[in-house]
């Protein structure tokens, strides 16, 4: 049969962004011309670091106590950032506190963000009864105070790691599962979605191959900025009691400690809460970045 | 003596930045209007018609786009060169201007009054009351009923097609020597469109105004215009009286475009259709920018780009019109039009 | 059962429902309200109307994108109303649909590749190795070719991805195909490009369309018989040149009177309608163009119109051709009274 194959003028041009390779490309070139971005990634990566390979960085054990050495301030007898009042090297227990701080940071986000994605896809997708019961639920819990609540699980659950983590991680689901939920609910409206359906595709395909890789980008933003308000929330609940138990390091609850000496001895809670700030706001600025480079594209496509 | 044209424009290029590259929508063009004319633009998607309109009125997006070079003469006013603040007493003033999308060029909060008092405010000295005199009379004169409630009324409380209506009584409030109307009708209904279209030859008729008229639509061109300007990728390929163009296109893009109508081809027959697509500014090279897709390109048209054709007022940038390369291919080149 | 009928729609209906708050009663917007029309095979039938007017819902219903709330559709002659979603799904490789906007009915995220392959995929038809043949010959015959393959719906320009479109209804070989406004978003000489291809498929694979537009020329050009529709319902069908010709309904003559003159010097007639189309949550009584109709009467505001049939299957629904009727049954009366 004869239809005429028009010249297509911007095929011999390369693609704009072929595949995975360029975009990881597209992403590294607009995080250069950002400086908020790079200032985030770059703390970030720092934190990564120090969380990896802090315990051969560090100076000092930050768990041994020299009582002959307590409180001494900044830059004395090889203590960088001075010691504390059991005369442990403060340096050293921020490092080790940065681990603390990204093994929550990301342990919280991966089950608050799985559990929360999980029920916003269900509420989403299949709507009914169940959505109206689940959005209820979320409803009054996004009417308690985030910290308030946790307060309330560790209070119940009891303090350590583990189960900061997950009381955090019970605290914070309810904003995954909006988020999700309403990215469905307009994903689903779309019309390549109903084209997907009037060609013959399964429901559940639908929902597996179609309307989850759409979400992937909502939930990467999302998830960055979580990071940043977990940390905070940590750190806010060590400082209260509970949540990492001394001696470990949590900054938290350097915090906690320190503010006896918050009058004669500075460094202590200084320090730690600047590290607080900085991660918090790198995250933050990292979190930014990614949603204004990702977000526009989206739309854009 | 020839009275001076309203608008003339010069040599106009723009251009935008988007990333590293450049990009040049408007590359060259020359175009006047004249006192209580109605000119159309005619044109595709992405050959530069509305940011000309944009350029006029001196709308170009502040960070990205610029213009690189030429003149925009308003009444004997320079306007490239023109800060923002006289621009300002010009736009919604002397120059006005109406939008495609009648839905998101209201701004929803406001009511219909408080958004037309606006240049009333700006433009004239005048008190409430002979504000509020003024925007119904206006309101009036487009045809909208009950125009004494609907200036208390919200945008969502309007149709469409009254929507549009309002735009246009936006549009004519400080009565403008120009208004430019971007595609006014393309968002309607059809029975909606012929009454917006009355509409403005009715203004038209009665105030003392010109009017751009752009839009890809040539039925529209046929029914309102009295000269016809064709763009294409960013440059204008042919310029002529309405009925000119209309018995006699000479650019071969013109008799694409007319051509491929449906209601000039058989029925059930296969429609002409120009093959191709528009390029991309990237992949504009230095002959006509047609070319590529041009029935009738030859060597020279890929090799240097045509100057414009005049013959009795109907200009065209094409080599097949250039006296010395001819060669007798003229007559095939202008297919007559079933009218 | 009319076995040259590949469609039959009878009193189809859909109503949306718009709770407003407790205590108040709901808004039934009656989209498509009480229509019925056949299609044959190998036809093409228009649906023309305003935006609003329920066509494109009409499409969608009878594919089941949207559940009718009553009425019956037969395709081929099996009730699909009646199909579990799961025959449903298996009976759409054989009815498909192209969209109006090929940006947003494109997976943004999917490669042509993987656009054109999910529904030979789901539908489980070839060998997995015949399917790429399948592929790169569809692709051919819409104009496209093999290096498009991995490319995404945003690299493409507007015909192009209309053109992956109506590759991704084609390439199950369907009989029938809903096309909704699938020239409206492209440019003039882009859109007779695809026209073209359609007419041409229509040829190569003796395709039925359903064409829903608003565009009446392109309708003239394309269609053997339409449907004009008016607040969800069917006012108007015929032969497509018929009701060019010969338009009935005073609806369907300013539809037809409003097309844009094709030359400066045509003088045209115009009837312009007054006002705006009503709102179908709440339409006029009686026949509901008589507020915007120029020859509306007395009795247009109180009762719906019959149909009257002018032959060739040409019908209209208008009370100005039901009261020659009327008045020739009376005076038939009169006759035998006397």
């Amino acid at each position: 049969m004869t239809i005429e194959i028009p010249e297509q003028p911007g095929s011999s041009r390369p693609a704009v962004t072929p595949g995975k390779q360029s975009k990881l490309a597209f992403l590294w070139s607009s995080l250069l011309h950002s400086w908020t971005g790079m200032t985030g990634f770059i703390i970030i990566l720092l934190l990564l670091f120090l969380s990896l390979f802090g315990q051969w960085i560090a100076p000092f054990d930050p768990m041994h106590a020299e009582f002959s050495k307590k409180l001494l301030p900044p830059m004395t007898d090889g203590h960088l950032l001075g010691t504390d009042q059991l005369g442990r090297d403060i340096l050293s227990r921020m490092i080790a506190g940065a681990r603390i701080s990204v093994i929550i940071g990301v342990m919280t986000v991966l089950i608050a963000g799985t559990f929360g994605t999980v029920v916003g896809i269900v509420s989403g997708y299949f709507r009914g009864w169940l959505d109206v019961v689940l959005m209820r639920i979320v409803d009054v819990q996004l009417s308690f105070p985030f910290i308030l609540l946790v307060l309330v699980i560790n209070a119940i659950i009891g303090t350590g790691l583990k189960n900061i983590i997950l009381s955090l991680a019970i605290g914070g689901w309810v904003i995954f599962a909006r988020v999700v939920r309403s990215e469905v609910l307009a994903l689903r409206e779309k019309e390549f979605i109903t084209a997907s359906v009037a060609t013959g595709v399964p429901r559940i395909q639908i929902l597996f191959k179609h309307i989850l890789p759409n979400l992937f980008t909502p939930i990467i933003i999302l998830s960055s900025l979580q990071i940043a308000t977990y940390i905070i929330a940590e750190a806010s609940v060590s400082f209260l009691g509970f949540g990492v138990q001394p001696p470990n390091p949590a900054w938290g609850n350097m915090l906690s400690e320190g503010k006896d000496y918050i009058f004669s001895s500075w460094w202590l809670i200084t320090f730690p809460g600047v590290a607080i700030m900085i991660t918090a706001l790198g995250v933050n600025f990292f979190g930014d970045w990614l949603r204004d480079t990702l977000d526009p594209e989206l739309k854009g496509e | 003596m020839m009275e001076k044209p309203l608008l003339e424009i010069q040599n106009l290029h723009v251009e935008f930045k988007s990333g590293k590259e450049v990009v040049r929508p408007i590359r060259g063009i020359d175009l006047k209007v004249n006192r209580r004319e109605t000119v159309g633009i005619v044109g595709e998607s992405g050959c530069g018609k509305s940011v000309t309109s944009l350029t006029v009125m001196g709308l170009l997006p502040e960070k990205t786009g610029r213009i690189a070079d030429g003149s925009i003469l308003f009444d004997g006013t320079e306007l490239t060169a023109l800060p923002e603040k006289a621009y300002r007493k010009i736009r919604g003033n002397d120059i006005s201007m109406i939008f495609q999308e009648p839905m998101t060029s209201l701004n929803p909060v406001f009511t219909i009054g408080e958004q037309l008092s606006e240049p009333l405010r700006q433009h004239r000295k005048m008190g409430k009351k002979e504000i509020r005199e003024t925007i119904i009379s206006t309101l009036k004169q487009v045809g909208l009923p009950r125009a004494e409630q609907i200036i208390d009324e919200y945008p969502h409380q309007l149709s469409g097609g009254m929507r549009q209506r309002v735009m246009i009584s936006l549009a004519l409030l400080c009565q403008p020597k120009l208004m430019i109307a971007d595609e006014p009708t393309t968002a309607l209904d059809v029975t909606i469109q012929a009454q917006i279209l009355e509409l403005l030859k009715a203004i038209r008729g009665s105030n003392d105004m010109s009017l751009m008229l752009i839009t890809h639509d040539l039925g529209v061109v046929a029914e309102m215009c009295d000269r016809v300007i064709v763009m294409y990728a960013g440059e204008i390929v042919e310029e002529a009286g309405v009925e000119a163009i209309f018995d006699r296109p000479l650019h071969p893009y013109t008799q694409g475009l007319m051509q491929s109508l449906p209601s000039n081809n058989e029925r059930k027959g296969k429609l002409f259709s120009i093959k191709g697509q528009v390029p991309k500014p990237s992949e504009i090279g230095k002959g006509c920018a047609f070319a590529n897709r041009c029935p009738h390109a030859f060597d020279r048209c890929f090799a240097e780009a045509p100057p414009v054709f005049s013959e009795a007022g109907h200009q065209s940038k094409c080599w097949l019109l250039d006296p010395v390369s001819k060669e007798g291919s003229r007559d095939e080149s202008s297919i007559p039009i079933r009218s | 059962m009319n076995p040259q009928f590949l469609l039959e729609v009878n009193h189809l209906k859909k109503y949306y429902e718009i709770p407003q708050g407790m205590f108040k009663e709901k808004i039934v917007v009656r989209a498509v309200d009480d229509i019925s029309f056949s299609i044959k095979k190998g036809e093409t039938f228009a649906l023309v109307g305003e935006s609003g007017c329920g066509k494109s819902t009409t499409g969608r219903t009878i594919l089941r994108l949207t559940e009718p709330t009553d009425g019956e559709v037969r395709f081929d002659g099996e009730d699909i109303r009646s199909l579990s979603y799961e025959k449903m799904r298996l009976l759409r490789s054989r009815m498909q649909m192209v969209f109006q906007d090929p940006y947003a009915s494109l997976n943004p995220k999917k490669t042509i590749r993987e656009i054109l392959m999910e529904p030979l995929r789901v539908h489980n038809k070839y060998e997995k190795k015949e399917r790429m043949d399948k592929i790169r010959k569809i692709l051919e015959i819409v104009g496209l070719s093999d290096h498009h393959l991995d490319r995404y719906p945003h690299e493409f320009s507007g015909g192009q991805r209309q053109r992956i479109g109506i590759a991704r209804a084609v390439v199950l070989q369907p009989d029938f195909i809903i096309a909704d406004e699938p020239v409206s978003a492209l440019d003039v000489s882009v859109q007779s490009q695809v026209i073209n291809l359609m007419l041409e498929l229509q040829k190569e694979f003796g395709l039925t369309y359903l064409f829903i537009s608003h565009d009446l020329s392109v309708i003239r050009h394309m269609t053997d018989r339409m449907a004009v529709m008016y607040l969800g319902k069917i006012i108007e069908v015929g032969n497509t040149d018929d009701v060019f010709e010969n338009p009935k309904h005073p609806y369907t003559q300013a539809l037809i009177s409003a097309i844009p003159a094709n030359h400066p010097r045509e003088s045209k007639d115009r009837i312009v309608l007054e006002g705006d189309v009503p709102s179908p949550a709440n339409p006029p009584s009686g026949c509901a163009f008589h507020p915007r109709c120029p020859a509306a009467m007395e009795i247009c505001s109180r009762r719906v119109p019959e149909e009257t049939d002018f032959g060739s299957g040409h019908t209209a629904k208008c009370h100005l051709y039901q009261m020659n009727e009327k008045r020739e049954e009376k005076d038939e009366h009169a006759v035998i009274h006397s």
